[in-house]
């Protein structure tokens, strides 16, 4: 019995030819779960982004970090050290209670370090050697240690002979730098010492090391003709400390609150940072018997500057993708089209039965639901189900405008093309024919709106609009908007290379170009919507590899920058043999050593300053660097040049350097020079001795490796013939080790997002010329037809079937690649790509046609492909039964 | 008025379709005039590209004139909203197509076809069974009822177009070859039922045919020629003084609301008319000679009020 409600009807209805639904379907699911998963994949990544940054940072840049002095607590009868400060060590161990949630949840116990001030140490039988040292009393340093030699220092009583040696442990690293052993006495302006132990750190990774770095490993400074000075610090027995609370509070006294990194959830982050900031505003922290600790943390400045290259990479990603949404859109339009030409009779003959346009398009609209809402929750519950990460605030809801417009997208569309006119079997594309006054309009508008983006995009910038308002829609969408505009302007353009074309055919024999191109202006088989599919398909294509390619040179620039050269070496002293030796590790090319003396006395007119001063042989220096020019010798006295940091206090001559007479030959960027603080000069290594300063080794060599060797390698390479006589301090960088570092997971997952929205963009491409042909099967079989009865060979008919796509394709790659890269230059104009590749320098656009050509390829092949795969659906309607199908 | 469209069911006058397509303008209609009465069944035939389904797609409210001047039962069909063009669908004018197939989704069952339309008019759900059944058992394809169009023969399924067009019980039924692809017993079938139609519910029926048969078998036939109605063939049936029944047939010309006519064309070149005519005017008739510039021609005249049998020349 045959059901005749309205609701079976419409039901068996919709039920019919479901297959053409299905690609819809998937596609709308695989969108919504790329839209779905795409924010909470970045938010994954944000966070990882901040924990790996966290944890890549120094302690001392992340944990807050208490300075000020103590005092003891008056002694009195049985009041040992330990009781007398366990009152301040209480307060500071509650020090975590008072800081607010979340920033609270990812406080450690605190520690706390009381030093001495710094005093003058003499080491007998060492006389080179100049040794700055501090008495530090840690409640629990012997938890941290193990002796190597030695054992730990024993307490020695207040009562003690003031002359009674005091004893301490000193680390291995200062052993070594200094050349004391256990046993041997220091002569020191409070007490004389006795070294009774050498220890090591068990964790040198310890967060506490960072905090205190002398008490394990001294620091060396080189100074001008004169000794290197080492700084470090001596651990004595807590009870020691009795004999010289004044000499503890005239002292400092170190606390910090460790922060874990891993601890903090990102979506806190901005919370955490206020209360981070809030912190340094906050007064002193009173400590027992008058002591003062104030607090103070860089962690804000850390967790901003994850926050401002995670805002950008989101800024990018909407720019790099909305192009893709403009394929997916034209991908919908056609699909969507194709459903309804299916639908065509059924429509057409309601229509003439008098079902209203609100009728036919309230049916498609269901037809459309029908489609994409069950497959918009599909994908949406997918995505939820492979990446269930919450999001917080007002993005959540953001995050699901995205979708929802995907999953609507197929529903408007659908009642939008179901126009009752449009039902007329002519009617076969998308296309805006027609003197139309809504498609001037419309046209008028995309430009518009696409100036006014770019405009807006020049302006503002791309970071701070989204910092302000999340992701800017309009800006977002520059790339698209440009796109449609380009693709408005070229399809007006289209006709005029083809008219062209057909004139010179009109001149030939062959009909197969005459025919083509004739069909090509008046009857084009692929409308607005694939023109445009193709065309911003192969914009994302070339944007993608333009700037991924972009993006890997900036870093790579920004790494050398960072490094000086291919390989750095840091060392305390590097003798002229070591640096011949480095010269013949494998690999190596050239090197230029630099020799770094601190504090030297320099006179301007009277008013002397101290600086520091760069020897270096600057012919070898400028092989490596050919932004440091070599200093001309010359006669006179010897010239020299300024970091520009400081250069602008010094006008005219009258300089001299360590009392020699000086000319300023010129200025050099402060930071030309990798790891050399500011206020620096740079002299040629052949004026030095004019200037009666000796050198005697080098510091710094930067090293370039021959072309294909890998930095790395050299690096190890050159660590290796280093390490015997460099010193306590031997640091190797290289580019290939920087790169490492600089990859953060935004970069990778920015990276990765642009390869996949390359493949997505290919992958819709492909379905667009899929979908455009099948919509055209019936024209084109029936074209066929009359060719083949007119005598066409099957080799012709190809060749007037390829000039559907032909034209198109070649279009498309032409303004597709043009468009692309000029998308590309725009963003690296306009966006600022240095929080991701670090450095100083905006990179510039870097265009690699080989790639280009690459992903160009890529697209013809695809189109080949689908132009097949379009042949084998169309083939299926034989063109002797479309020849036969009459005009109704 | 009302006393013309209680007689006179759609009248055109002037009619002037054209269709533009990339700068080529093709006019389907040129000024085409045609009266049909209430209750009348007519027949229009013509060439291919004639015009005659131009006509039948505006007559029908699937297309719009472009100038001119067209009522079908009070409904002016160039100034229709299309609010009024739905109603207009729906209640005023029936549509059956010649291709079988087309008349009817695929995946509706006989019944299901009658009922969409009924649906797409909002009619009472409970009422539908019984309308549904009511039509079936009038074109007498009860048996198919529950059938799907691909089970039907290609008459079965014209019939059931039939009681499509007719699910909302329209005053016009246009018809646009609806026998063109039967054979010739359905077709009579078809035709029957479309006559059958006529003259049992009142509903006013225009045929476009080329089929001789039906046209035959129509009291009046309208030829339309480039875009005009040229002729017009009026049948009766009578029976002499014997008893036999007699046909008769008579050819017409028509002539517009200012006085056009169209000359045959067989006319026109036997007399070798060409640009001018002399008219005369004579007590009863008019006579239209060549102009007389040409000598040779002789003075025959042609009477053009009644034109002798001559149906179906072509």
């Amino acid at each position: 019995m045959s059901r005749l409600g309205t609701f079976a009807l419409v039901n068996r209805h919709l039920g019919y030819g479901r297959a053409a639904s299905v690609l819809v379907a998937a596609l709308v699911a695989v969108a919504v779960l790329a839209t779905v998963i795409a924010p909470r994949a970045l938010a994954v990544v944000a966070a990882d982004e901040l924990h790996t940054n966290l944890a890549a940072r120094s302690p001392v840049l992340v944990d807050i970090n208490g300075s000020g002095y103590m005092t003891f607590k008056p002694a009195g009868p049985g009041q040992t050290v330990a009781k007398r400060v366990s009152e301040l060590d209480a307060v500071i161990a509650a020090l975590p209670n008072v800081l607010p949630n979340p920033l609270a949840t990812a406080a450690g116990t605190p520690q706390w370090v009381s030093r001495t001030a710094p005093l003058d140490a003499i080491l007998p039988g060492v006389p080179r050697l100049h040794v700055l040292a501090d008495l530090a009393l840690d409640l629990h340093w012997m938890d941290r240690v193990r002796f190597i030699a030695g054992s730990p220092p024993a307490a020695r009583d207040a009562t003690a002979d003031p002359d009674a040696p005091l004893e301490v442990a000193i680390s291995a690293a200062t052993a070594q730098a200094t050349g004391l052993k256990a046993g041997d006495r220091i002569g020191y302006q409070l007490v004389p010492l006795v070294v009774a132990g050498i220890y090591e750190p068990l964790e040198p990774n310890d967060r506490y090391w960072a905090h205190q770095p002398d008490l394990a490993t001294p620091i060396v400074s080189p100074a001008a003709g004169g000794f290197p000075t080492v700084s470090a610090g001596f651990y004595l027995a807590t009870e020691s400390a009795a004999a010289f609370t004044e000499d503890f509070s005239a002292g400092t006294l170190n606390a910090w609150i460790p922060i874990d990194g891993a601890e903090i959830d990102a979506n806190d982050a901005d919370l955490i940072a206020t209360q981070a900031r809030a912190l340094a505003t906050k007064q002193m922290t009173l400590l027992p018997y008058d002591g003062d600790l104030e607090l103070q943390t860089a962690l804000a400045d850390s967790i901003q500057l994850v926050g401002a290259r995670v805002t950008t990479i989101t800024a990018l990603l909407a720019l790099s993708l909305s192009g893709l949404l403009g394929v997916l859109l034209a991908v919908f339009a056609l699909g969507v089209r194709v459903i309804i030409t299916r639908r065509a009779t059924a429509l057409s003959l309601a229509a003439a039965r008098g079902a209203s346009g609100t009728q036919l398009r309230t049916l498609m609209a269901i037809q459309g639901a029908l489609i994409s809402i069950p497959a918009g929750i599909v994908g949406a519950v997918v995505a939820l189900l492979i990446l269930p990460e919450p999001l917080v605030g007002p993005s959540a809801v953001a995050a699901w405008v995205l979708p929802g417009l995907i999953a609507v997208a197929p529903i408007v569309l659908s009642a939008v093309f179901t126009a009752p006119r449009g039902l007329r079997p002519s009617r076969a594309d998308l296309r805006m024919r027609g003197r139309s006054r809504l498609r001037e309009i419309a046209e008028l508008t995309i430009v518009g709106l696409a100036l006014l983006s770019l405009f807006l995009l020049s302006r503002r910038g791309l970071a701070t609009s989204a910092a302000s308002v999340g992701v800017d829609p309009l800006l977002s969408a520059t790339p698209l908007l440009l796109a449609l505009a380009v693709c408005v302007v070229v399809l007006r353009l289209y006709p005029l290379p083809l008219l062209a074309l057909q004139r010179v055919f009109r001149r030939r024999n062959g009909a197969v170009g005459l025919l083509g191109s004739s069909r090509a202006i008046r009857d084009p088989a692929l409308g607005f919507a694939t023109a445009l599919a193709l065309v911003v398909g192969v914009s994302v294509i070339v944007f993608s590899i333009v700037f991924v390619g972009t993006l890997r040179a900036g870093i790579e620039q920004s790494a050398r920058e960072v490094v000086g050269a291919d390989v750095r070496l840091e060392a305390t002293a590097l003798d002229a043999a070591t640096v011949r030796a480095i010269g013949d590790v494998a690999g190596v090319k050239e090197t230029a050593a630099l020799t770094v003396l601190d504090a030297v006395d320099f006179v301007h007119t009277d008013r002397p300053r101290q600086i520091t001063v760069v020897i270096a042989d600057t012919e070898a220096l400028h092989s490596i660097r050919p932004d440091i020019p070599v200093i001309d010798r010359g006669t006179g006295p010897p010239p020299v040049l300024l970091s520009d940091d400081w250069s602008s206090a010094i006008q005219g001559p009258d300089s001299t350097l360590a009392g020699s007479e000086v000319a300023i030959a010129g200025a050099l960027p402060a930071d030309a020079l990798p790891g050399i603080s500011n206020d620096w000069l740079l002299i040629d290594a052949a004026s030095v001795d004019q200037l009666g300063i000796s050198v005697s080794s080098a510091q710094y060599l930067l090293i370039t490796v021959e072309p294909g060797a890998d930095s790395a390698v050299v690096a190890a390479g050159v660590r290796e013939v280093a390490r015997p006589t460099a010193g306590t301090k031997l640091t190797v960088e290289s580019v290939a080790t920087e790169l490492q570092t600089t990859r953060t997971p935004v970069i990778v997952s920015l990276e990765n997002a642009l390869l996949i929205a390359a493949a997505a963009a290919l992958a819709l491409m492909v379905l667009t010329i899929v979908l455009a042909s099948v919509t055209v099967a019936t024209a084109r079989n029936r074209m066929i037809g009359v060719l083949r009865m007119i005598g066409m060979s099957p080799r012709q008919i190809r060749g007037v079937v390829a000039w559907e796509l032909g034209p198109l394709a070649i279009t498309a790659i032409v303004v597709g690649v043009a468009l692309g890269i000029a998308l590309s230059a725009i963003v690296t104009g306009v966006v600022d790509l240095r929080p991701f590749v670090g450095g100083n320098l905006q990179p510039g656009i870097v265009i690699q046609p080989l790639w280009i050509l690459v992903g160009v390829g890529a697209f013809a092949i695809a189109v080949i492909v689908a132009a097949a795969v379009a042949g084998v659906v169309g083939r299926r309607i034989a063109p002797a039964g479309a020849v036969k199908m009459g005009e109704g | 008025m009302s006393t013309q469209t209680l007689q006179t069911q759609i009248e055109c006058s002037d009619l002037v379709r054209i269709f533009s397509a990339e700068g080529v303008e093709v006019q389907a209609l040129q000024g085409l005039t045609l009266t049909v009465d209430r209750g009348e069944l007519t027949a229009i035939v013509g060439a291919s590209g004639s015009g005659k389904s131009t006509l039948l797609a505006i007559l029908s409210g699937l297309d719009v004139p472009t100038a001119g001047k067209a009522r079908v039962a009070g409904h002016d069909l160039l100034a229709m909203g299309s609010r009024e063009r739905t109603r207009y669908r729906r209640h005023v004018a029936g549509f059956i197509w010649q291709q079988t197939a087309r008349n009817l989704l695929p995946y509706f069952t006989a019944a299901q076809n009658i009922a969409t339309p009924l649906a797409i008019a909002h009619s009472r759900r409970r009422d539908r069974a019984a309308r549904v059944d009511e039509l079936l058992e009038l074109l007498d394809v009860t048996d198919v009822r529950d059938r799907l169009p691909s089970q039907m023969s290609g008459g079965q399924q014209q019939r059931v177009a039939i009681a499509v067009a007719l699910a909302n019980s329209p005053e016009v039924l246009f018809a646009d070859e609806p026998t063109g692809e039967l054979d010739e017993v359905n077709s009579q079938r078809v035709f029957d039922a479309l006559r059958d139609v006529n003259e049992r519910l009142g509903v006013t029926v225009v045929i476009v045919t080329h089929d001789q048969a039906v046209s035959k078998q129509v009291r009046r036939t309208v030829q339309i020629r480039d875009g005009r109605t040229s002729t017009e063939v009026l049948r009766s049936t009578s029976r002499d003084e014997h008893g036999v029944e007699q046909h008769f047939a008579r050819e017409y010309a028509v002539l517009d609301r200012v006085g056009r006519l169209q000359l045959p064309q067989d006319y026109l070149t036997r007399l070798s008319m060409r640009d001018r005519v002399r008219l005369e005017l004579e007590s009863d008739h008019v006579q239209v000679h060549p102009s007389g510039d040409d000598d040779s021609v002789d003075d025959s005249s042609v009477d053009d009020s009644s034109v002798d049998d001559n149906e179906e020349t072509r």
